[in-house]
């Protein structure tokens, strides 16, 4: 079990920057998911947790201990990489038991927690099949096995999943979920899918270019996003969002640009006026509507129908792409002009310059 | 290979005479043949004939003097190769010879390998420039290496002097002439093994190297759990490609020792040279070549039986 406190990490590889100025706390058997593009950081951040890597400045502490120089074996970390790696000349128990070879522990001891850690997974059938004949669920399985059987005191897994088939992935992801919280062990999830990361994660530490942009529950995450980059990043459809103003009229505040004024209700309209913004709006809480000073004009570019509902994907008045979530079975002519309305009370608003969300409630703190 | 190769030409086009003529394409069978078939002869009026001339040979009594005759004597020319002390203190060298040759130059190839791996990054030119020993022709080779060997001008006496020892150090002795060779030898062929342990060594994920760390592996056992697997099959490759071209050097041992000194580098092929065309004594040098033969198919026969089949699985 560990508590893992990551204290201003910085790592370099000569001019380029990988993590700045790193501060995070993963907490005794909380599942973090590391989430961000690829370049973002958060590989390099987990190698820095192994000890696979030394961090050029900063302090990782484990439970209170400095490990910052300590090395990768002596921390009780156990690793699954992506695609599941395994030394392909050895079988799967040789794999397994190749975690606890240079532990104190008796041969008998070591076949008694390898059996135990296969049947935990479900893999006692493959022990003597060597990796190339094992499928990649099952490779990811046994690997997973040669994780547990270390009893570690974290589990670090590095995209996992993302070289598996979407049937197989999804149904692994819950059986991960599932033992982390059977074994109650502290993991770290590293992902480039924000799917996997908002039904895993405890929390969720969103990554750009070195830097953590956000960290929290993925309810925060989703609802709360603090930076532009976090909101588009995060939630499928992605969010749409639009470039305009904040003006202050006779009949209250409006969001305005050339093509709608959309009024300022709620709690949007405690937000001071400002001449650019960027609004962002979920593609759930937009609606269709009849033309009007409130509606936004989008060209129908693609519909998907996804059963349950139907996303149609449009070109905005800005050359980027909106989406609307609609009823099932929705159709229009591509290329048609339609119209869509949203509340701004449930938008989200962020300085363009900052790239960081402009807080609704300034007033009511201050 | 399909059809597609016997495409039909230019002048089948459509024409405004009319409808192109139908071209029978060749079938795959006549494509190989086509093919092979020259490929076959030439083989056949290079290897098949002399090799049978050889066998026709050896089993008889080849004279030159008073006149050329063939006499037919059965077996025995085979009979005598194993009755001669010759053949027996040249096997012993040949594979003396063969066994340094190949160790050597699978070791200095896996070392080269690493080396030229880890160059950090503004060497990587160096692995151009690490083939260049094996674009040295044996011929050049064996001159080259015959004069670093010598006790008047070799690197033995040089260390030696620089050690402030007076004494000339020679490698081609009756004692050391055979590894000598084959150090040489091995020098030849080892870049081009170290090039393709290389290629495999490249394709190594670097990921199992922090598994081996986390499994708190040293570096030997990283090396032999991580590294070395995969080169299995290029390692067994060079041990048989080595193992051929060390049991049939000839020009190497030509041009440096001459089988010398005494007989102490008279390797199998030197002395089947010398029988066969300094005392054209041809017939009897027919028979004892076929030993050669038979120790070449033997011991890859060998190598592939107790160790190639485990790793080309």
């Amino acid at each position: 079990m560990a508590r893992i406190e990551l204290k201003d990490i910085n790592k370099s590889f000569g001019e380029h920057q990988a993590v700045k100025g790193l501060d995070m706390t993963i907490e005794d058997g909380e599942l973090l998911v590391l989430l961000g593009p690829s370049g973002c950081g958060k590989s390099t951040t987990m190698n820095m947790i192994a000890g696979l890597e030394d961090a050029s400045s900063g302090q990782i502490l484990f439970n209170g201990r400095d490990v910052t120089d300590i090395a990768p074996f002596e921390r009780n970390v156990a690793m699954v990489f992506q695609s599941s790696l395994l030394y392909p000349h050895l079988t799967a128990r040789k794999n397994i038991r190749m975690s606890l070879k240079r532990t104190k522990l008796s041969s008998a001891e070591i076949d008694k927690r390898v059996e135990d850690a296969a049947t935990t997974v479900d893999v006692t059938h493959l022990l003597d099949k060597f990796p190339a004949h094992l499928s990649g669920g099952e490779r990811q399985r046994v690997a997973t096995a040669k994780a547990i059987v270390r009893q570690p005191d974290c589990f670090l897994l590095d995209e996992p999943l993302s070289a598996l088939d979407a049937a197989l992935r999804l149904s692994l992801r819950s059986e991960l979920v599932n033992l982390q919280k059977r074994l109650h062990t502290t993991m770290i999830f590293v992902t480039h899918d924000q799917v996997e990361a908002m039904t895993m994660g405890d929390r969720i530490g969103v990554m750009r270019d070195g830097r953590l942009e956000q960290i929290g529950s993925p309810t925060d995450i989703y609802n709360e996003p603090q930076t532009l980059f976090v909101a588009g990043f995060v939630g499928a459809p992605p969010m749409n969002f639009f470039d305009g103003a904040i003006e202050e009229t006779a009949t209250g505040k409006v969001f305005a640009n050339a093509d709608m004024r959309v009024p300022l209700t709620g709690s949007a309209a405690e937000l001071d006026p400002r001449a650019r913004v960027v609004l962002a709006i979920r593609p759930h809480l937009m609606e269709l509507c009849e033309e009007g000073p409130e509606s936004v004009p989008l060209k129908v570019y693609a519909i998907e129908q996804l059963g349950n509902e139907a996303i149609v994907v449009c070109d905005g008045p800005n050359d980027n792409r909106i989406r609307v979530v609609v009823a099932p079975g929705y159709s229009a002519q591509i290329g048609s002009t339609i119209h869509a309305r949203f509340n701004a009370d449930v938008a989200h608003f962020f300085d363009p310059a900052t790239e960081r969300v402009i807080p609704k409630l300034t007033k009511a703190a201050a | 290979m399909n059809g597609s190769s016997a495409r039909p030409s230019r002048s089948s086009e459509p024409t405004p005479h009319g409808a192109p003529k139908p071209r029978r394409e060749l079938s795959d069978l006549q494509f190989a043949l086509v093919v092979t078939v020259p490929v076959l002869l030439f083989l056949v009026v290079v290897v098949a004939y002399p090799l049978g001339y050889a066998l026709y040979m050896s089993f008889h009594d080849i004279r030159f003097f008073g006149g050329y005759s063939a006499e037919f004597i059965g077996g025995e020319n085979y009979a005598g190769v194993l009755s001669d002390s010759a053949f027996w203190g040249a096997l012993w060298l040949t594979i003396r010879f063969t066994i340094v040759t190949v160790l050597l130059g699978l070791l200095i190839g896996l070392g080269l390998a690493i080396v030229l791996r880890d160059l950090p990054p503004g060497w990587k030119w160096l692995r151009a420039l690490i083939i260049l020993p094996w674009a040295v022709s044996p011929y050049g080779t064996g001159i080259f290496f015959a004069y670093l060997g010598r006790g008047q001008t070799g690197f033995g006496t040089a260390f030696a002097n620089a050690l402030g020892i007076d004494e000339a150090i020679n490698f081609i002795s009756a004692q050391w002439v055979i590894e000598y060779l084959a150090f040489g030898n091995a020098w030849n062929m080892a870049p081009l093994v170290a090039f393709f342990l290389l290629a495999n060594m490249l394709t190594i994920p670097k990921r199992l190297y922090h598994l081996a760390a986390l499994d708190r592996m040293n570096r030997f056992e990283q090396f032999w759990n991580v590294t070395l697997p995969p080169l299995r099959f290029t390692l067994f490759v060079f041990s048989c490609i080595l193992t051929v071209l060390a049991l049939k050097t000839f020009d190497f041992i030509f041009t440096q020792t001459q089988g010398g000194p005494g007989n102490a580098s008279s390797v199998l092929t030197y002395l089947i040279y010398r029988i066969s065309f300094v005392n054209l004594n041809l017939g009897y040098g027919a028979a004892m070549s076929f030993f050669l033969l038979a120790l070449i198919l033997g011991l890859t026969g060998a190598l592939f039986f107790f160790w190639g089949r485990k790793v080309s699985r």
